[in-house]
């Protein structure tokens, strides 16, 4: 070779290495000698298996045949073969072979890849930065939303997020031609239990109120609180209307149905009141106002039923009852 | 093309069809155990199927045949060009979402969550660029190797294609040419990466082809 | 007179594996299964001295049809594959077979065999 094709060689920024077909060295440029800390000359007609033991593997051997017998190309990525080059430094290599120069020879070319390898090990912890912030941001968008859509103190869904999703299930019924339930309820005595014991135990009932219509009804069902002690509950897809009964008995046996005071046990009981669409009404507001109607009634007529100085229970019976007339008042 | 009859011409293809299954089937179990041997991991295989396109077969996401349509998504292709004693090209193309998969396997590094699935690092191109090497080197290979004729071929180019693609602008001259399609599957550690190859050739280059295989069926078959 | 089953699903291959088996054994029949379940069959029907399988097969997979063959207390078992990996080797060895070739069959590969079945080495001009 010229000493011009030399001297283009050593300012490469390339390692170049070319081996005859014993797989000793016949030429080393500059780089490839600075990557191996080692001067030229004492490169020359060594083996790359005693420069480079890295090399020493059986699938290295098989492509170094390949390159050199069948005319193979092979590129190997630093990624995958760290072991082959000690040191920091990280290098992509080619193999390809030299047939034109009349006897075979290999020609192995060492691509530095150090620098490419730290940009992106910096991109990867910056994404990973960014992901990071992209999660809390997402938690943030979902508190947001929660106070948005659900009641702060009680957790469940408050007045705004029951219409969006009380709408979509009147939908959803009209389409599959289902029949759903609405229920609306209140803590007997809420005001008195307010004035006697104060705001805070006043919040704990409503607490323990939400828990236990969380807890009496399917995971599909949605509990929501209307404001001050009312409460709303949707049951989506009922086959028959008695089957809002089982909701209704799983409040009424709810087990701690109790809130502690200053060692006073204040027990809870509701009212409740049922509508049913479509019978009862084509949409929402109609819905509420026939179930208000039919809990006023259960109220009522428990109060009547009750001495003065015992907490009123809501009960199945005279649910039935007006179950039975409300939808018949409604319809005239 | 050779004016055959298009039954005969079905049985003919048939034969060499099954010629190059086996020349394939060694490849790739090659190219396994190649790679099997720089990742440290037993790589499960299954069967390849060579599927013959010619003339007007063409392929691409819209076509109806499910076996002639490329996977949707994006699209990583390596590609190797060969010449000599046959011209032409060979694609090997895998669906890039499962490239993460693959170069997680790989390197054993957690793979961080680019915004977007077809978004690859140089490394993770370096990794494909080597796994099409070993792939179609062994495939063009243990060709050449086979029908004993001498085949000289580039390094391999990686290229992600979003949209469309179509391997039959591959060639210029696009009359009469053949594609060679088999699809490949590789399994490593529960994760299945199926990949497709397409071999394009030149007309002249397929006729050689057909040629050199009907004298090795000559030979076994007579 | 020796008898050989040789399954495999490529019908090039099943020609070239028979011309060196007629090479190398000249008096030995050969039948012939294209899948790891017709090779059951064949098995059942023929009862041949070897079976020569191939690993990569549609329907009952070679290695599946080991286990079978094995079950039926049969050990002549000579796997003949392109899946040439370590690890699959090791697999199948553990199964206890008689050898492990790697495809395609050459005169190198054969002498091995021909050691293997006759326990002498193979002498080519007689």
């Amino acid at each position: 070779m010229d000493n011009n094709y030399f001297a283009v060689m050593d300012n490469l920024n390339q390692g170049i290495l070319i081996l005859n077909a014993n797989y000793k060295i016949t030429y080393a440029n500059m780089m490839f000698s600075k990557i191996v800390k080692t001067e030229s000359p004492d490169l020359l007609d060594r083996s790359i298996l005693a420069v480079l033991p890295g090399f020493n593997t059986n699938y290295l051997r098989n492509a170094f045949s390949a390159a050199l017998h069948k005319n193979y190309h092979f590129f190997f990525s630093a990624v995958l073969h760290q072991e082959i080059i000690p040191g920091k430094a990280k290098f992509n290599i080619r193999i390809s072979n030299l047939s034109d120069v009349g006897e075979p020879y290999l020609l192995l070319e060492f691509q530095d890849v150090t620098s490419e390898y730290e940009r992106i090990a910096q991109l990867k912890s910056n994404i990973k930065q960014l992901c990071l912030l992209n999660h809390e941001l997402i938690d943030k968008e979902k508190q947001i939303q929660r106070l948005a859509y659900y009641d702060t103190l009680t957790g469940i869904a408050n007045r705004t997020l029951f219409y969006e999703l009380a709408k979509k299930m009147a939908q959803t019924s009209k389409r599959k031609d289902e029949m759903f339930c609405l229920m609306f309820i209140d803590i007997d005595r809420f005001k008195c239990i307010n004035d006697t014991y104060g705001h805070e135990v006043g919040d704990q009932v409503l607490k323990c109120a939400a828990n236990i219509f969380t807890n009496s009804v399917r995971k599909s069902d949605i509990v929501a609180r209307y404001g001050g002690d009312e409460f709303l509950i949707l049951l989506p897809d009922i086959k028959k209307e008695e089957n809002c009964k089982i909701v209704i008995s799983k409040i009424k046996s709810a087990k701690t149905k109790t809130v502690t005071c200053h060692g006073h046990e204040i027990p809870l009981s509701f009212s409740i009141g049922v509508s049913f669409y479509p019978k009862d009404g084509s949409n929402i507001d109609q819905l509420i106002v026939t179930a208000d109607h039919s809990m006023y009634r259960v109220k009522n007529q428990s109060r009547k039923n009750t001495p003065e100085d015992s907490w009123p229970v809501a009960d199945w019976q005279t649910e039935k009852d007006c179950l039975n007339k409300g939808p018949h008042e409604l319809q005239t | 093309m050779r004016k055959l009859k298009g039954r005969v011409m079905k049985q003919q293809n048939k034969i060499a069809c099954d010629i190059l299954n086996e020349i394939f089937n060694v490849s790739i179990g090659k190219a396994a155990d190649m790679l099997s041997q720089i990742l440290h991991k037993t790589i499960r295989l299954r069967v390849p199927n060579v599927i013959l396109l010619s003339g007007k077969e063409r392929l691409s996401r819209k076509n109806k045949d499910s076996s002639l349509k490329l996977p949707d998504g994006t699209l990583m292709v390596s590609t190797i060009s060969f010449s000599d004693a046959l011209e032409g090209k060979a694609n090997l193309v895998f669906p890039a979402d499962k490239m993460h998969d693959f170069i997680y396997l790989c390197t054993g590094e957690q793979p961080v969550s680019f915004p977007n699935q077809s978004d690859f690092t140089d490394i993770d191109f370096d990794i494909i660029n080597e796994i099409g090497n070993i792939v179609l080197n062994s495939i063009i290979g243990e060709m050449g190797n086979s029908l004993g004729i001498t085949l000289s071929y580039s390094l391999p180019e990686v290229q992600i294609y979003n949209q469309s693609i179509d391997f039959s602008h591959d060639i210029e001259s696009e009359e009469c040419k053949s594609v060679l399609m088999l699809s490949v599957s590789f399994t490593i550690e529960q994760t299945e990466i199926k990949g497709t190859i397409f071999i394009d050739l030149t007309s002249a280059s397929s006729e050689e082809l057909f040629h050199l295989l009907s004298r090795i069926e000559g030979e076994f078959f007579g | 007179m020796m008898k050989f089953l040789l399954i495999d699903d490529s019908a090039f291959s099943r020609k070239i594996s028979a011309n060196y088996i007629r090479k190398y054994f000249p008096d030995a029949s050969i039948e012939f299964a294209s899948d790891g379940e017709m090779g059951i069959q064949k098995f059942d029907q023929t009862h041949p001295d070897y079976v020569i399988a191939d690993l990569l097969m549609p329907k009952v997979s070679g290695k599946d049809m080991i286990s079978i063959l094995k079950k039926k207390n049969f050990h002549n078992i000579i796997v003949l594959s392109a899946d040439v990996q370590k690890g699959i080797r090791q697999e199948i060895e553990a199964m206890g077979i008689t050898a492990f070739i790697n495809k395609p069959l050459s005169d190198e590969t054969m002498q091995v065999l021909y050691a293997k079945i006759k326990g002498t080495r193979y002498e080519a001009a007689k």
